[in-house]
């Protein structure tokens, strides 16, 4: 859909992470590209979720640099990387139950009048349930359209659809799933992950974690492997579930390596 | 409906019930404890609750009399008492935020130590306020109600305002709801903490000026017993105690509840003891029939009907 496809917007040059003396990631080069599904997957421990929340600015790498549109960026905070059009939707849910969707679609990014009611902080809650409608419209998200009604009041896979529909929202260049359908049943998780079809789509660089190959295979457009905190494949094509097992166990580590 | 239906009832009972007067005497008896409540729903709502507000009455009270006998300008007097109330404020948040401790816990430590203090001021004996411009401030009417009513009423025009319309009303309920999930959107958790229990000593420290005003004398024990009947109020109103839910309509409909329920047992004759008795099975009725009518409904609280639609801020 969108000319940017294939462009690589988000790129992380030897990325190194250690806890103590416990090594989760290993430099690792990453290339994350627009209009496209990069999954990421690996064992328990492989380093999965410390590479996305460096790339997300929740944790600060010990060694090499991460680049957004080609410049060097430095993520001190998950808000400099919303600043940049970064988003990350978490397994459990990100959301306040007692607030409706409009609300936490607009959650610490509230739209506030013009003028001097602006000034004083008041809401402009027309245009944010208006965007908001639109949003959902456009996804296709089976959630309530009736504002007023609180997240906590939906089933999980409606709850998670929020959150994927904020992500999609403000996701201007990449978007981090990490194990978004964890929690979710199995009608609910493919919602989701259609959704997620769709958000790269519209040209943004969606990265998945998760452990259920046949979404994986079925979604991505390209596979890096993890292992022990190293990089130790990258497929865009003949993806299949030996391949991906041998990989992420590492049973024939020297056939592995493509 | 609750209150239409006690209306009914009492206007059987008591044909001075219903009678502009009585409601006024309703609306002066709930003032002081009015602007308490308005200002203990957003505390409530971002999950924290604040048991020095009596205290915090007694203790600015305390501080605007000793002034005032130093024979210093009225202004100063009250500026002098909010300060006081921002002070309590103040403590109470460095504690639940710099050294987390719940805010139950670390509000009834500071109210302990304000009450003991404000009973040092004078050595534990009240003060007769000699200045006659404070005492008008709290006596008389302005454009036709009582004055500490109309303090009650800008409180909660404002307090309500600022959490149904704005940024940072948004951001208190998204606190209460979920502090991680708030945290994750980039809304500052200990900024807001700051902020509801600064309003909190504040708005008490008001409370405590119209109190001595309205008495003419500043007493050590004033305010005394009050935290408890403002929690209540503001709980029989539908504001969740674990945060998140609530509102100021709510808080407004609870304190005027209470007062009918303890101006109609004052017309039929029967004591003090009685209105603590019918308060405490109000509360306990209004919380229970929450509970078994379940969550699912939005609101809480017994007037969930007539607030369904204006809770959202």
């Amino acid at each position: 859909m969108s000319v940017d496809k294939g462009r690589v917007v988000i790129e992380g040059i030897g990325l190194s992470k250690s806890y103590g003396p416990i090594t989760a990631l290993d430099n690792v080069d990453i290339e994350i590209r627009a209009g496209e599904i990069t999954a990421l997957v690996g064992d328990n421990g492989a380093g999965k979720s410390t590479l996305i929340k460096i790339l997300a600015g929740a944790v600060a790498p010990d060694a090499g640099e991460v680049r957004v549109n080609g410049e060097t960026v430095v993520l001190r905070t998950p808000a400099d990387a919303r600043d940049l059009g970064i988003e990350t939707i978490f397994q459990d849910l990100a959301l306040a139950p007692d607030r409706d969707v409009v609300t936490n679609l607009f959650l610490g990014r509230e739209i506030v009048r013009k003028g001097l009611a602006g000034m004083i902080g008041m809401l402009d809650r027309g245009a944010m349930e208006a965007q908001a409608l639109t949003q959902i419209d456009a996804l296709g998200v089976n959630i309530p359209r009736s504002t007023g009604v609180s997240i906590g009041e939906m089933s999980g896979g409606q709850q998670q659809s929020v959150a994927v529909a904020r992500g999609a929202f403000w996701a201007k260049t990449g978007m981090f799933m990490d194990e978004p359908t964890a929690a979710l049943g199995v009608r609910e998780s493919s919602r989701v992950l259609r959704l997620a079809r769709q958000i790269a789509g519209s040209g943004v660089a969606v990265v998945l974690i998760s452990h259920i190959l046949p979404h994986v295979m079925e979604l991505a457009d390209r596979v890096v492997v993890l292992r022990h905190g190293q990089k130790v494949a990258e497929l865009t094509e003949d993806i299949s579930m030996d391949r991906l097992v041998t990989l992420i166990v590492g049973v024939d580590a020297h056939d592995a390596v493509t | 409906m609750a209150i239409v239906a006690i209306g009914i009832v009492m206007t059987m009972v008591s044909p001075f019930f219903f009678q502009a007067g009585n409601f006024l005497n309703v609306a002066r008896a709930v003032a002081i404890t009015g602007i308490v409540a308005a200002v203990s729903t957003p505390m409530l709502i971002s999950g924290n609750v604040d048991l020095s507000v009596a205290a915090t009455m007694g203790i600015s009270g305390m501080t605007a009399g000793a002034l005032l006998v130093q024979e210093l300008p009225v202004p100063v007097a009250i500026i002098g008492a909010l300060i006081v109330g921002l002070l309590m404020g103040l403590v109470n948040a460095v504690i639940v935020v710099k050294f987390r401790v719940n805010s139950l816990i670390a509000t009834i430590g500071t109210a302990f130590i304000a009450r003991g203090v404000a009973f040092l001021v004078n050595g534990g004996r009240s003060i007769f306020i000699p200045a006659e411009s404070y005492v008008a401030l709290g006596q008389g009417s302005a454009l036709g109600i009582p004055k500490p009513v109309f303090y009650t009423v800008v409180v909660f025009a404002v307090i309500g305002f600022v959490m149904r319309y704005t940024k940072v009303g948004a951001h208190i309920y998204a606190v209460g709801s979920s502090p991680e999930a708030a945290r994750r959107a980039g809304i500052s958790v200990p900024k807001i903490t700051w902020g509801v229990f600064l309003a909190s000593g504040f708005f008490s420290a008001l409370a405590g000026v119209v109190l001595t005003s309205q008495a003419g004398s500043a007493f050590p024990y004033g305010g005394q017993g009050r935290e408890l009947e403002i929690i209540a109020a503001v709980i029989v109103g539908g504001t969740a105690l674990t945060g998140g839910r609530g509102s100021i309509t709510g808080t407004i409909l609870g304190v005027v509840l209470l007062g009918i329920i303890a101006n109609s047992l004052n017309l039929m004759g029967l004591p003090a003891p009685y209105q603590d008795i019918s308060r405490g099975l109000l509360l306990v009725a209004a919380v229970a029939t929450d509970q078994l009518s379940g969550r699912t409904l939005g609101g809480r609280g017994v007037f969930r009907g007539l607030r369904a639609g204006t809770e959202e801020a």
